[in-house]
């Protein structure tokens, strides 16, 4: 009886233990392509910037003059001429650039993570349910009203008006399938919000003049380029607070996996955890649209494919790896947007629904058959 | 303080809807309450209003003397934990995992199982049975063992009060009897409160410490099921007309009404046919054609299952003779024409055996499933000598 118990025990331990070193090993991984990914960004381009002078501007912050301590000096020789170029197309455009996909692209699988759980539906997701494009219709109004005043809005205007636009647009899809739990219904009713904000968007821009109208169109496509180191911050600071504080999220998430009577029975207060998932949720997806405009898919696809490499629901694992894979994700896609047929350059927006469409079919495909069974 | 739970008054429904208008009951320390009654009486939504899915409209839920108001979230998830009809379906989520939500009302902000939770969840799990599943998908298991995976989550949480709804509905015998063998081990074991709902009456009867039946959304009777069940009762709470229900054995006949009568186009029909067209053209040229033109020989359980087939295939029937404890005697009682039975524990007396042989002149079949004779039925020999000499006994069909 004992050794029946012992071995039982010992089982245990171990399943336990192998998905917690998995956990890690995809952590590390994570981790590791993000960086990889990330100074891949960094170098590659137009100009292709050699790695070595990157990572001097990057310790001794474009200072020409600073030496670095000890062997990092050798590690990383000085080379002015090359130096001097690193440093202001690092500064100018790619750390913006990278900086930015990393943080809007792990907001936005976040904010996937986070629609997922309210819809208990796993194609939810910002650009699917028709939020971004509300909060594109939000900013275009936002940009006419002000260029009409001779005006051009701040940052600040331009996120709270992408945040209303997104709040407003996930009240219209709760009051259309909030009960629902039709996935496909769900995204055919995103799909028309989606359709009517855009329609209302083209209005609204035909009685723009032509310089707001063409701000309009190169963001409203979606893309990191316009991207400068002084958004950074603003951007950092609406980002990260939500990213974590989802974080917080994962112990009511995880029961609210089986269900709203089974989440309130284990304590769970639910009317104030859908709404914290809403608000949390829009202002991530209001951030991305605000500096990037819509960028579409990443939502779905990063979290599906971040729990089948957790094997794991566990929200404790999924939004920490979401936001990780995430920023991979619109990194790379960035890199190929605008290398791979340079000068030209793609929107991301392209790049992610390439790369996002099959993962939303196969879940579609996958559910349906299933379901039949 | 012996009450863990009860409610007062409680009313609740949906809506503009008033399902429940008045509910007061309690549940003790320990004991194990059923809630029965018909589909749509109410029993889900009590059970949904005293879980705090449902708000209430007027009354009161008392859990551990304590008056639950619905921000009391925190205080119910501690106290009371409820296994619900519906089935979740979390993907990726193994059977450990899921029991590991039931501790979420003891841990921390973050969640993190310490271990003692740990040795809660394996207990839990230990309890069901299921140690075995625990590192299975939860959506890979069957209904019965799903279900065992959805206890261990509400033991997980360690209740004073169990609420369950249906919990034996869809599952398979095996599992059933397992599910109620593991909430009678709780009630005895850790005094916890089991308040649940339950479809199959005979089961409950068996189960229960006390009944609560309810019937239109009011409590239509209480008690100890030995007191509360009989017959009558069980006819009267289910309206029942398409069969009769028998306590002593716990087993519904089914007696079908007109229209519920199978028809002569099903399968069974078929195979019986034969025998039933030959019953008939006898029949009409006896003199006595309200008598049954099928005479059963039977007793001590011998004839139940010839009689549901009778029945099942429309034939009348004459059935007999046994004492009223005999077991033959419910299931003969409830669906025979004529049941020819003595006072409990009587002798079979020639007055009897006279009365059955006009019964089975009358009869142009005779079965005898009885096999067993002794002093107690020992003239009946004379009735089986009498078939076999009228040409009338036939195999059992």
């Amino acid at each position: 009886m004992l050794t029946i118990h012992d071995e039982r025990r010992r089982k245990k331990s171990q399943s336990t233990g192998q998905k917690k070193r998995r956990a890690r090993l995809v952590f590390l991984a994570l981790g590791l392509l993000l960086l990889f990914s990330a100074l891949l960004g960094l170098s590659a381009g137009s100009i292709r910037l050699p790695i070595s002078q990157i990572l001097r501007a990057l310790l001794t912050g474009g200072n020409p003059q600073a030496t670095l301590p000890g062997f990092l000096e050798n590690l990383l020789p000085k080379n002015p001429e090359a130096f001097a170029m690193t440093a202001t197309i690092l500064f100018d455009l790619r750390l913006p650039r990278v900086l930015a996909a990393i943080l809007l692209g792990g907001g936005l699988a976040v904010s996937g993570v986070l629609l997922q759980t309210f819809f208990a539906n796993p194609i939810a997701g910002p650009f699917v349910l028709g939020i971004s494009s509300g909060a594109k219709l939000f900013v275009a109004l936002a940009l006419v009203a002000f260029a009409a005043a001779g005006s051009v809005p701040g940052s600040a205007v331009l996120i709270l008006a992408a945040f209303a636009g997104s709040v407003l647009v996930l009240l219209l899809v709760l009051l259309l399938a909030g009960r629902v739990r039709n996935l496909s219904l769900l995204v055919i009713c995103g799909i028309m919000v989606g359709y009517i904000c855009s329609a209302i968007t083209d209005f609204v821009t035909t009685f723009a003049d032509d310089a707001s109208l063409v701000n309009l169109h190169g963001w409203s496509l979606g893309s990191f380029s316009g991207i400068r180191l002084l958004h950074i911050l603003p951007m950092a600071c609406l980002v990260l607070p939500c990213v974590l504080f989802s974080f917080l999220l994962a112990k009511p998430m995880r029961a609210y996996l089986l269900g709203e009577n089974y989440a309130r029975s284990v304590g769970v207060r639910i009317r104030a955890f859908r709404i914290l998932l809403v608000l949390i949720s829009s202002a991530l997806s209001a951030a991305v649209t605000a500096f990037a405009g819509p960028i579409s898919f990443v939502g779905v696809a990063v979290p599906h494919v971040v729990r089948r490499l957790f094997a794991s629901s566990d929200p404790a694992l999924v939004l920490p790896g979401a936001f990780l894979g995430g920023g991979i994700f619109c990194l790379l896609s960035d890199l190929l947007a605008r290398t791979l047929f340079a000068p030209a350059e793609l929107s991301v927006s392209s790049i992610t629904a390439l790369f996002g469409v099959p993962v939303v079919l196969t879940i579609l495909l996958h559910k349906n058959s299933s379901s039949r069974m | 303080m012996n009450e863990l739970l009860s409610t007062e008054n409680l009313k609740s429904g949906y809506k503009a809807t008033v399902v429940l208008p008045d509910i007061t009951l309690s549940v003790r320390s320990g004991e194990i309450v059923v809630l029965a009654g018909p589909n749509g009486s109410g029993k889900s939504t009590l059970l949904a209003t005293i879980a705090g899915n449902l708000p209430p409209m007027g009354g009161r839920t008392l859990l551990l003397d304590r008056d639950l108001t619905p921000r009391d979230t925190r205080f119910r998830a501690q106290n009371l934990s409820v296994l619900l009809t519906q089935r979740p379906a979390p993907e990726l989520m193994t059977a450990r995992e899921l029991v590991a939500i039931g501790r979420a009302p003891f841990t921390c902000l973050t969640g993190a199982l310490t271990e003692e939770d740990h040795q809660i969840i394996e207990d839990s799990l230990a309890l069901v049975g299921a140690n075995a599943l625990a590192d299975t998908l939860f959506t890979s298991l069957s209904d019965g063992q799903k279900q065992l995976v959805l206890l261990a989550r509400a033991i997980a949480q360690e209740p004073k009060v169990l609420l369950l709804d249906e919990p034996t509905s869809y599952l398979d015998i095996r599992h059933k009897l397992l599910l109620l063998d593991v909430l009678a081990r709780l009630a005895r074991e850790r005094g916890t409160s089991i308040l649940l709902s339950m479809h199959e009456i005979e089961l409950a009867q068996k189960f229960a410490d006390r009944l609560i039946t309810l019937k239109n959304g009011r409590i239509h009777g209480e008690g100890r099921p030995e007191d509360l069940i009989t017959d009558e009762y069980i006819q009267n709470l289910y309206d029942l007309s398409g069969g009769v229900y028998t306590s002593v054995t716990g087993s519904l006949e089914l007696t079908y009404t007109k229209e519920t009568q199978p028809s002569t186009n099903s399968s069974y029909q078929n195979s019986i046919k034969l025998s039933q067209s030959s019953i008939h053209t006898s029949a009409t040229t006896k003199e006595d054609q309200s008598l049954p033109p099928v005479f059963v020989l039977g007793g001590g359980g011998s004839g139940i299952p010839v009689y549901r087939r009778l029945k099942k295939a429309g034939i009348p029937f004459a059935a007999g003779i046994f004492p009223k404890n005999d077991l033959d005697y419910p299931t003969a009682n409830a669906l025979a024409d004529i049941c020819l039975s003595l006072p409990a524990f009587s002798l079979v007396t020639s007055g009897d055996i006279e009365k059955a042989q006009k019964l089975l002149a009358a009869a142009t079949t005779v079965y005898v499933p009885l096999t067993s004779f002794g002093p107690a039925n020992a003239l009946l020999q004379t009735l089986l000598a009498d078939a076999k000499a009228a040409g009338k006994l036939r195999p059992l069909p």
